[in-house]
């Protein structure tokens, strides 16, 4: 009698948001890898929401089963709480940094959204899959996700240093799972910081982005009307990203004549721009994934000014794209991606800000050099073959199989 | 169909929880609008909340509007207390047989770790038995007892089946968050005295003996010697009219 035929290796990607207009560097990692192990042979599930909007969840997305690039979407509904007050008044304690007590830990989990279908089809399922992976940490889909089968689950957490993460409900996901992939080493050490009760099978794994074909700097200025040059924000417009405190470091700038370069932003989220500035910074909103490459490309610097950053997306495709980078030093990760790189240049106050955009508007070919380090960087360390390898590296120490 | 189930589901709740999310999972795929309503917070259910009394039972009649049809899973605290007083069990299974009536049909089933609220024989679970579209008992003497005292037709009454062992996982975090919940206490005690009362019943079973409520009961009480509270409250009015008649004697003189 024949063997039966060995079946090829299943995983499960849950992410808490997925498909076009999702901005969130999490969720793009996921979709990427997710892509990048289809690529690589493995059967490939994305486990995720019908939400696009991180703050409504509302269900934007119909429910149900799709494929995307060789990859099964399964998308299931949120619930979100009625009880706002009490869900407002947890936020607020946990943003105080107090301590709540796993009760009252659970239940802020459960005050954001949920996802019920989506508990219950890893329920059911949760054998027929090699190995869920899970990210990031602070979200439902991944606190619930991760108990069903801890024994085969990995979590991405992208840790920052924010009151969130120090929740004893997020230490005991990341002590009960099999294995825990961080994006930097930074990231690494914050969770031994955090939980340092962390599983042996952890480790650095990196994360990527794709490498554009080519780029079309002049074409994006000339179809954005774009006139002067310009320093770039990329991401989300919101105050956890550092969006306020970018606006607040430009508008001195500005104020100061010493602000050489607009201000273009793009991403989603309301900018909200002082009338002060109107004209100086222009957003130009959600960009299609074929563009952004283009923006990267057409800007002086890309500015960072984000500290709640596990890996920074944006610095890579910049770094890619030729641009140098101005970061705030308040970012641990964005300053060790700098420093490492010799990249990009860091600022603490709104005085060191205006002299970076000094510097690179009166030293072209020093940024140039900088951003050519910066690329170097990228295309050594941050390309998919090398993150997929990483990854699969862990996926085999955990299953003993490979797709191939 | 859109269907409302009532009952822990998992993380919490062993062995039962993970059943009720099998059927909701099962109903899923079969296409129906499933919504979990579960008493215990830490569920991953579409809601959550008190599951017990009459505020419940206004609560579950509420819901009914959007529901054709509804599973509800007795457990501990559903739609009971530990320890509920004989008049508590009295109104909230009388508000809860008339919600579970709003809804189109009504399918219940019975943990076998609890007791039933009053007993199978109990006047106040009548209407809740009779008028349900599936009833899923722990046992074939329960089934056996419900077809005989109510009259249910066999084919509406169904014994659970013997389900192999599966453990939810619950991280070490959370079983601290049981530790701290005043409630873990009483539903271990319940736990016991269910066990305890079960054996009793399946002896009076077996030995021919009363069928009913079991003495010792937390929902049941002891038929025997607590007051009928339909007794009780014509006996209040009676006393009440002979006063208001006495007062009224008195101001006349």
């Amino acid at each position: 009698m024949a063997r039966k035929a060995r079946t090829r290796v299943r995983l499960a990607f849950v992410t808490p948001r997925y498909g076009p207009g999702v901005v969130g560097g999490s969720e793009a990692v996921m979709a990427e890898a997710a892509r990048g192990f289809v690529r690589r042979g493995y059967e490939v599930d994305i486990l995720t929401t019908c939400a696009r909007s991180h703050f409504s969840w509302a269900n934007e997305f119909d429910d149900g089963t799709s494929e995307d690039a060789g990859v099964v979407v399964r998308r299931f509904p949120t619930v979100t709480s009625r009880r706002r007050l009490v869900a407002s008044g947890l936020e607020q304690r946990v943003q105080r940094g107090e301590e709540l007590g796993t009760a009252a830990e659970i239940a802020w989990v459960n005050s954001r959204f949920r996802v019920p279908e989506l508990y219950l089809h890893l329920l059911a399922e949760a054998r027929r899959y090699d190995v869920i992976v899970l990210s990031p940490y602070l979200f439902w889909s991944t606190i619930y996700g991760a108990q069903v089968a801890p024994e085969r689950s990995i979590v991405m957490p992208c840790l920052h240093d924010e009151p969130y993460a120090r929740l004893s409900v997020v230490r005991s996901t990341l002590a009960s799972v099999a294995a825990v992939w961080f994006l930097s080493e930074p990231e690494h050490l914050l969770a031994h910081r955090i939980a340092p009760d962390l599983p042996p099978r952890h480790g650095v794994v990196g994360a990527a982005v794709e490498v554009p074909d080519s780029y079309d700097a002049a074409g994006f200025r000339e179809r954005h009307g774009l006139r002067r040059p310009f320093v770039l924000f990329a991401g989300r417009r919101e105050d956890g990203k550092g969006w306020r405190e970018l606006l607040a470091a430009y508008a001195a700038a500005v104020v100061g004549n010493d602000a050489p370069f607009d201000l273009v932003t793009v991403g989603v989220g309301a900018p909200e721009i002082p009338e002060g500035l109107a004209g100086r910074v222009i957003d130009l909103g959600y960009l299609d994934a074929d563009e952004m490459p283009n923006a990267f490309a057409a800007a002086e610097a890309l500015v960072q000014p984000s500290a709640n950053e596990s890996f920074s997306r944006t610095l890579m495709e910049s770094w890619l794209a030729g641009t140098p980078v101005i970061a705030s030093a308040a970012g641990e990760v964005i300053t060790w991606h700098c420093e490492r790189s010799g990249g990009g240049l860091t600022y603490a106050g709104d005085l060191e800000f205006a002299q970076c955009l000094r510097f690179v508007a009166e030293a072209p070919k020093a940024a140039a050099a900088m951003a050519a380090r910066g690329q170097q960087y990228v295309l050594g360390n941050y390309t998919w073959e090398v993150v997929l390898d990483a990854m699969e590296r862990s996926l085999v120490g955990l299953t003993g199989r490979t797709a191939r | 169909m859109r269907i409302l189930i009532v009952g822990t589901v998992p993380p919490p709740g062993g062995d039962a929880a993970l059943a009720l999310a099998e059927i909701a999972t099962a109903l899923i795929a079969e296409g129906h609008d499933v919504e979990m309503f579960s008493p215990d917070d830490r569920s991953a259910a579409h809601r959550s909340g008190r599951t017990e009394g009459p505020l419940f039972c206004l609560r579950l009649a509420w819901l009914s509007r959007r529901f054709d049809s509804v599973v509800v899973h007795f457990e501990q605290g559903l739609p009971l207390r530990a320890r509920a007083g004989r008049w508590w069990r009295a109104v909230t299974l009388t508000l809860f047989a008339a919600a579970l009536r709003m809804f189109p049909e009504r399918n219940l089933r019975f943990d076998p770790d609890s007791p039933i609220p009053g007993g199978i024989g109990s006047r106040a679970m009548g209407e809740i038995w009779t008028t349900a579209s599936h009833v899923v008992v722990a046992s074939e003497q329960d089934r056996a007892q419900l077809i005989a005292i109510w009259g249910l037709p066999e084919e509406r009454v169904t014994v659970a089946e013997e389900r192999p062992e599966r453990r939810v996982h619950v991280p070490r975090g959370w079983a601290a968050a049981d530790a701290d919940d005043p409630r873990t206490e009483v539903l271990e005690l319940v736990r016991a005295r269910s066990a305890h009362d079960r054996a009793a019943r399946a002896a009076r079973v077996a030995l021919g003996g009363e069928i009913g409520a079991a003495p010792g009961s937390p929902f049941a009480g002891d038929r025997s010697r607590a007051p009928d509270p339909e007794a009780f409250v014509r006996g209040a009015i009676a006393l009440c009219r002979r006063l208001v008649e006495r007062i009224s004697a008195t101001d006349r003189s």
